[in-house]
């Protein structure tokens, strides 16, 4: 888990929350945006499917969010993990309500409320405080691999299998990116300067050439700073990758 | 393999992309569990093939058994017994269909053995308790095969089951042959002791007299295994020599006719006497012969 990004996360809502318990109604806006992803993921999570933005647990997410605002109290703790359990909570009773007037199937009474009626600690509010963070860099990454005309599918096919394979390519990336004449190749020309490459750095042509896609994807993780992406392309340890 | 925890970076319905520790990007199905980008997924990094080669082992073997078990023809054996064969050649299954049948499969124990040799053994087994009648199975061999494509193989289980049928009764013949040669060593022996008791009876001369016919005795000592001359100077010493082979024998006679009744059939048994008696016979002739030429001799 990310402990930075979930405290710099309860810093700013702390802030908000504390203008919007000042009178200041405006900023109710700032933080429906700002907390609208995370309830969403909590609705998501809770119900096992992915929940819309119009959809009626999206709604009940919305009215559990300025519950949560009215009756936070600092002394209760984190407070996106307040607001989170009262989502959630609310989230709970709807379904209970939706199971006693037969409105959904069989299978999701059978199912669906039982399982979201599970009990969850803080770290299940914090695991989703930290998703919500990476997928912001995992859709910025995926909006620039997309002007190389790169997909996540696409990757799955073309990544070297092998460790070493993988490590070359990975030291071939950080060749770029570390060099800003070839970053600025890469950039501008959206291929690999491989001519450079093979005079300057002797890398073998033919694997920056078959792995050029793999190697624009870590040069642009490099360069663009994605913290939490940067810990899983980084050359493995001993040959090894980190498990966990 | 201990599981490995990537980031989703692309969801679908049953499938998503993970970018896994060390840079490496996998599609893998997620069974219908709810995945969001950003989430973390425990990626559990066994190896298919293991459970492949697990299953595929597992598979053959249980389809194996199923289809060893599985009856392909019926051999009928006269109407006593059928037998289930699979396409191996093997028997599976055997049903009597008569308490004749049934005594024959108790006593026998052929599952899992080849047709011929299950044949083989059922035809040794019908000959020695005589229950059911040989030739009856011998000229009812049936096959009834499963589907219509099947005639190969139906002659295929009749060719083997008439080589059973062929090796027990060459079995069968063997014996008997034995038999024979057992029964003509003991009608051979038997009659050499009727001889000898025969000779035993006759000689009541003095032992002057027995002179005389020293030398043909000489060579029935020696046809019966030989004797010394001091010996034929001592008439008592002559009737022990030529007895003893003979007094030892019908001690064997008898062991081997107790042993075996069954050896002995009635019409050699005449054979035998009938062979005796002109040996008896030839045997007085010549004594009579010898009589003559010393009453003779005693008169010259």
């Amino acid at each position: 888990m990310n402990k930075q990004s979930t405290v710099d996360f309860d810093h700013q809502l702390h802030q908000l929350w504390l203008d919007y318990r000042n009178g200041n109604l405006a900023v109710l806006e700032d933080i429906f945006d700002k907390l609208m992803p995370f309830c969403l993921r909590v609705c998501s999570k809770t119900c096992g499917k992915y929940i819309y933005d119009n959809d009626d647990e999206a709604s009940i997410a919305r009215l559990a969010l300025v519950e949560a605002l009215d009756k936070y109290d600092p002394d209760k703790g984190s407070m996106p993990v307040f607001i989170g359990q009262v989502i959630r909570n609310r989230i709970i009773d709807y379904k209970r309500k939706e199971s006693k007037q037969s409105i959904i199937s069989f299978n999701l009474r059978s199912k669906g409320v039982g399982r979201i009626e599970e009990e969850v600690d803080e770290s299940f509010f914090e695991e989703i405080i930290d998703s919500i963070a990476r997928k912001q860099e995992i859709d910025k990454l995926k909006s620039l691999l997309q002007s190389f005309d790169i997909s996540f599918e696409e990757l799955t096919r073309l990544s070297p299998q092998q460790n070493k394979t993988r490590q070359s390519a990975q030291n071939i990336a950080g060749i770029i990116a570390a060099d800003e004449a070839l970053q600025s190749y890469l950039l501008r020309k959206k291929a690999l300067p491989l001519k450079e490459l093979e005079e300057n750095w002797q890398i073998n042509r033919k694997l920056a050439d078959r792995y050029r896609k793999y190697i624009i994807m870590v040069v642009l993780i490099y360069i663009n700073d994605f913290p939490l992406l940067k810990d899983y392309i980084l050359p493995m340890k001993g040959g090894r990758a980190d498990e966990s | 393999m201990k599981a490995k925890k990537g980031i989703v970076v692309e969801s679908g319905k049953n499938k998503a992309i993970i970018l896994l520790p060390g840079g490496e990007y996998r599609k893998v199905r997620t069974g219908g569990k709810y995945l969001e980008a950003g989430d973390l997924y425990e990626y559990n990094n066994t190896p298919m093939i293991k459970y492949a080669v697990a299953a595929v082992l597992l598979l053959v073997l249980i389809a194996g058994g199923i289809d060893y078990n599985l009856v392909k023809a019926y051999a009928s054996l006269g109407s006593d017994l059928e037998l289930g064969i699979n396409r191996w050649g093997r028997v599976v299954s055997v049903q009597a269909k008569s308490p004749e049948g049934q005594q024959i499969l108790d006593s026998v124990e052929i599952k899992n053995d080849t047709i011929e040799f299950a044949v083989k053994r059922i035809s040794e087994q019908v000959k020695e308790e005589g229950t059911i009648n040989p030739q009856g199975i011998r000229e009812n061999l049936k096959v009834i095969t499963k589907g219509k494509s099947n005639l190969d193989f139906a002659n295929k289980i009749i060719k083997e089951m008439e080589k059973g049928l062929e090796k027990a009764d060459k079995k069968n013949i063997k014996e008997i042959e034995k038999d024979l040669r057992k029964a003509d060593k003991r009608n051979k022996n038997e009659s050499k002791n009727n001889n000898e008791s025969g000779n035993s009876q006759n000689i009541k001369e003095p032992p002057q007299k027995s002179n005389s016919y020293l030398p043909i005795m000489g060579k029935q000592s020696v046809n019966q295994g030989g004797s010394d001359n001091g010996r034929g100077k001592d008439p008592a010493g002559k009737k022990i020599e030529k007895q003893s082979p003979v007094n030892n024998q019908p001690k064997d006679e008898q062991s081997i006719k107790k042993d075996d009744p069954k050896n002995e059939t009635p019409a050699k048994i005449n054979e035998l006497k009938n062979k005796q008696i002109i040996h008896q016979n030839n045997r007085d002739k010549q004594d009579n012969q010898d009589k003559d030429k010393d009453r003779k001799a005693n008169k010259d």
